[in-house]
């Protein structure tokens, strides 16, 4: 394509209107139409996508304006947003795939986050590392939490970005990780309102 | 399929029928529904309109889809509006998208029109955005059993701008519709589940016929996740099917529904939480979700041994009703479940709060 428009001038656009049409269908067709036609609607069904998907983003943003202008603070779109918290022994790959494939076919936003601990162990403190590595690469955005309870803490950034989906790992192990976080788990299972908590297996 | 009335669907499917027409296809109109809307209605004028049949009940006569005359009449191509429409008790079938199912069996193409709250599995969302309940609703499969899905859509201010000018409803209308549906608020949040829906549709009819690495990832996914939702009397069940049953849609995975009771049927529970379950069964049964009642006295053991025993990967529960002096040591169903079902995904499922509260 060499006629394109800045994303940023779309996005920032007051309306967005779809034209929609399917491709063309003839009720009979030939086998050998049949074939070629279905590739050239495929083809074409993805641009549909691509477009309502980005009409949907803009829509979803004027939502936010406009409900920020009347000063409601209140995610209640049917977009989702998952959000998939890392501890150090977590089985993080599972938990990323799911997530990814969620957020893939839901087209939902997904957050990795971990809530810093002072006194984590110089592995821990790796292998925490290596996994927020794997969710970047998977293009998750990564926040890095701090306070004091960390289940207080997922749950107010939680609320603050209205998730519906939480994925947290269970935790197989004793010792102070399940002190930390096998109880949460169990804290997290009974707190959060509004939004789905989804335990994975470790 | 459109975010709202008045955005045009019905324009939209007449404008199609002519099209239609034009070409030589043998097209009717078994149902259109003016609205009052003149320029709705002048576009009728030249296609060929299968006449109502009337149906008498409680002394008042109603004005149905003549079904058997449109199979008698037999078109190619057949335009149906409202598509979501009950009709009127003492109608051979309940529901308009049945009559609609009789036409596509016999092998007629049909044009209809819904709305993006019509879906069962979005009566949630709906219910968060816009506050309403709507009873009016077509089960997903039938939905995805179109060739085709197309999306109208307008900018909120222009409908609003319509509504006030009194072209989408007549004038008695329009008070009661800028309170429900066609606040702007709900109107701006509404457009993005149709777009997002719509995107879905698209998705899943491409899927069924290519075999590129999307697809042959989706196909090996189909064999990957298998879910399960506990059916119990809890209200909240019809909530927890729906997103279950999404889930599924979402990731090609298998749904089931499981009922467990000591005795392997519904005796012996009270009443109405026999009605309850039994209506959640039916309802997952209406959605084409695989529904079992199974025996055990322990609930968390006979749901986790069923899922191990059928490959099932997520186990969906709804969030309980929090009692708030429950002592921490008496652990409810999903920490039982938790704890049992080590090797699967559980998801408990909570209700999203809604906009109308």
């Amino acid at each position: 394509m060499n006629e394109t428009v800045p994303i940023s001038f779309i996005k920032s656009a007051d309306e967005i209107e779809i034209v929609d049409a399917p491709p063309e269908q003839p009720l009979e067709r030939s086998a050998e139409e049949q074939a070629a036609a279905e590739k050239r609607e495929q083809r074409l069904s993805k641009l549909r996508e691509l477009a309502m998907v980005l009409a949907a983003d803009i829509v979803e943003h004027q939502l936010s304006t406009y409900l920020e202008r009347r000063g409601i603070r209140h995610y209640f779109g049917t977009q989702e947003r998952i959000l998939v918290c890392v501890t150090p022994r977590a089985n993080v790959r599972e938990m990323i795939e799911i997530a990814c494939t969620v957020a893939e076919r839901f087209h939902a936003e997904l957050v990795v986050a971990c809530v810093k601990q002072p006194g984590l162990s110089p592995a821990d403190d790796a292998a925490l590392e290596e996994k927020l590595e794997m969710a970047q690469a998977v293009g998750a955005e990564i926040q890095i939490l701090e306070g004091e309870d960390p289940v207080d803490t997922i749950l107010e950034f939680a609320k603050s970005r209205g998730i519906t989906q939480l994925f947290i790992g269970h935790t197989r192990r004793s010792g102070v990780w399940s002190n930390l976080w096998g109880a949460p788990v169990d804290k997290l299972i009974r707190r959060p309102r509004g939004m789905d908590v989804r335990v994975f297996p470790q | 399929m459109g975010y709202a009335s008045g955005v045009g669907k019905t324009y939209r499917t007449l404008e199609e029928a002519h099209a239609l027409k034009s070409e030589g296809v043998d097209v009717v109109i078994g149902y259109f529904e003016p609205h009052g809307r003149k320029d709705t209605i002048a576009k009728t004028e030249g296609l060929e309109i299968v006449p109502r049949q009337k149906i008498r009940y409680r002394g008042s006569v109603f004005e149905e889809m003549d079904t058997d005359e449109i199979l008698a009449r037999r078109p190619q191509v057949c335009a149906v509006d409202e598509f979501a429409h009950t009709n009127v008790p003492g109608s051979v079938r309940a529901k308009r998208w049945e009559d609609t199912e009789i036409l596509r069996g016999s092998g007629i193409h049909v044009l209809t029109t819904m709305n993006i709250q019509h879906p069962e599995s979005l009566n949630d969302g709906v219910w968060q955005i816009a506050g309403v309940r709507v009873r009016e609703t077509i089960p997903d499969w039938v939905v995805q059993g179109a060739d085709e899905v197309v999306l109208i859509d307008l900018t909120p201010r222009a409908l609003l701008h319509r509504l006030e000018h009194g072209v989408v409803y007549e004038r008695e209308k329009v008070e009661r519709a800028l309170q429900n549906f066609s606040r702007e608020s709900t109107l701006v949040a509404l457009r993005e589940p149709a777009l997002r829906e719509t995107v879905h549709e698209l998705e899943h009819r491409v899927v069924h016929d290519v075999t590129g690495p999307v697809e042959a990832r989706i196909q090996s996914e189909r064999r990957h996740h298998k879910i399960l939702a506990l059916v119990t009397a809890d209200p909240r069940t019809a909530m927890l099917i729906r997103r279950a049953k999404r889930m599924g849609d979402f990731l090609g995975a298998e749904c089931f529904a499981v009922a467990v009771h000591p005795s392997g049927d519904l005796s012996g529970l009270p009443e109405a939480d026999r009605e309850a379950v039994e209506r959640h069964l039916n309802f997952a049964r209406n959605m084409r979700i695989e529904s079992r009642i199974l025996e055990g006295e322990d609930v968390a053991r006979a749901v986790v041994d069923f899922a191990r025993r059928n490959q099932v990967t997520q186990i969906f529960l709804a969030r309980r009703c929090e009692r708030p002096l429950v002592p921490l040591f008496s652990r409810g169903l999903p920490h039982r479940i938790v704890s049992l079902a080590k090797d699967m995904q559980i998801v408990i499922v909570s209700e999203r709060e809604s906009a109308g509260e």
